[in-house]
């Protein structure tokens, strides 16, 4: 099953290509990534990850990575995945949308604040 | 030891309890991705604050509902074909013994096995060509016994009431199918028992004192035992 790039993406699979796009990781380490990445906003369960992850490599977003890190460093059975080219093209797609939504609320002045949005200023 | 950190014998217990957890996800969800479950909650556990206990406790929630979730998920062709095998019962048990073999419901009852053939098709893009051939003799096969029984008679003659019993073995094919969710050991199977219930009827009839089956209930028995081995060949794990 290939994703289309033009779908837009659940919150969880965008923080993984989020997380992926600047380096190979593993499940802990997007996990973690995540969190960082949200400023601790979005916490992901194994559950959620993993079952992310399968759809994700199904899809063709990710695949698994040949890298292996030093054994002496890290356990060499972790599986690191890595994101493809359409997981790129579908992470660029997808920020893209998030471009237009900003345009639009800026266009309609609309302003952020600690209440939410929907304030014009 | 850190004190911040769940103590080496408390991560041991859960460890051993959240790998009891994770066995209950489908097998081959479980193969594909236990072991890294295992990794990344023994990392959780190792930066969590111990103390309370309570910080792995989530995590067993959380994975708990995924576990239904992708049960849930394995599960929908299976879904789909039981409601497939509900609304086929439901006709063939509303098919009246008077009147014409032949009539709206039972051409309805054949489109019900097309509907379920037309499912099988579309799973048969993942599945090796011995499965494709399986389903395409499957197919043939039904849809002969569906034309002749109608036309000829397997039992006594065309106006036979007791042909209707044929309709039990498309049963059969389907619900069994429908429970293996397609898959192809089970289509085997499913196609085994098809031909076990087509020789049944001839069995049925023999006890009954009705006219016996002609001998081609007996070739029909064999074209579902022969997509049966085929749908076997498919589940073999080299199949191509």
């Amino acid at each position: 099953m290939a994703a289309k790039t033009s779908s837009p993406l659940t919150p969880a699979v965008l923080h993984i290509l989020l997380a992926l796009a600047g380096e190979d990781r593993h499940g802990y380490a997007i996990m973690k990534q995540v969190e960082t990445d949200s400023g601790g906003g979005v916490k992901m369960g194994p559950g959620t990850l993993y079952g992310s992850l399968g759809r994700m490599i199904d899809a063709g977003l990710i695949r698994e990575s040949e890298k292996k890190i030093d054994p002496k460093m890290d356990d060499e059975r972790r599986v690191y995945y890595r994101i493809t080219a359409l997981g790129q093209k579908a992470l660029a797609a997808e920020l893209e949308r998030y471009r237009a939504v900003v345009a639009v609320a800026k266009e309609k002045r609309l302003a952020f604040n600690m209440n939410g949005y929907g304030h014009a200023v | 030891m850190d004190t911040a950190m769940l103590s080496e014998k408390a991560l041991k217990f859960w460890s051993r309890f959240y790998a009891r957890l994770i066995s209950l996800y489908p097998r081959a969800y479980y193969d594909r991705f236990g072991q890294s479950m295992m990794q990344t909650f023994n990392d959780l556990c190792r930066e969590r604050d111990g103390a309370s206990g309570s910080p792995v406790f989530w995590i067993f929630a959380e994975t708990s509902g995924h576990i239904v979730r992708e049960h849930v998920l394995q599960r929908t062709k299976t879904m789909y074909g039981v409601v497939l095998a509900s609304v086929y019962i439901a006709i063939i048990s509303t098919l009246g013994l008077d009147g014409d073999l032949v009539g709206p419901l039972y051409l309805a009852a054949i489109a019900v096995i097309i509907l379920g053939a037309v499912i099988g098709f579309i799973e048969t893009r993942k599945h090796p060509r011995a499965y494709r051939f399986g389903m395409v003799f499957a197919l043939m096969t039904a849809l002969l016994i569906a034309w002749a029984n109608p036309a000829v008679g397997m039992i006594g003659n065309e106006s036979n009431q007791a042909n209707l019993m044929f309709l039990a073995v498309f049963a059969v094919a389907i619900i069994g199918g429908a429970v293996a969710g397609f898959r192809p050991r089970g289509m085997a199977l499913a196609m085994f028992a098809a031909g076990g219930a087509q020789l049944l009827i001839g069995v049925i009839s023999y006890f009954s004192a009705l006219p016996l089956p002609q001998i081609h209930n007996t070739a029909f028995a064999a074209f579902w035992v022969g997509a049966g081995l085929l749908f076997s060949r498919a589940a073999a794990p080299r199949a191509r």
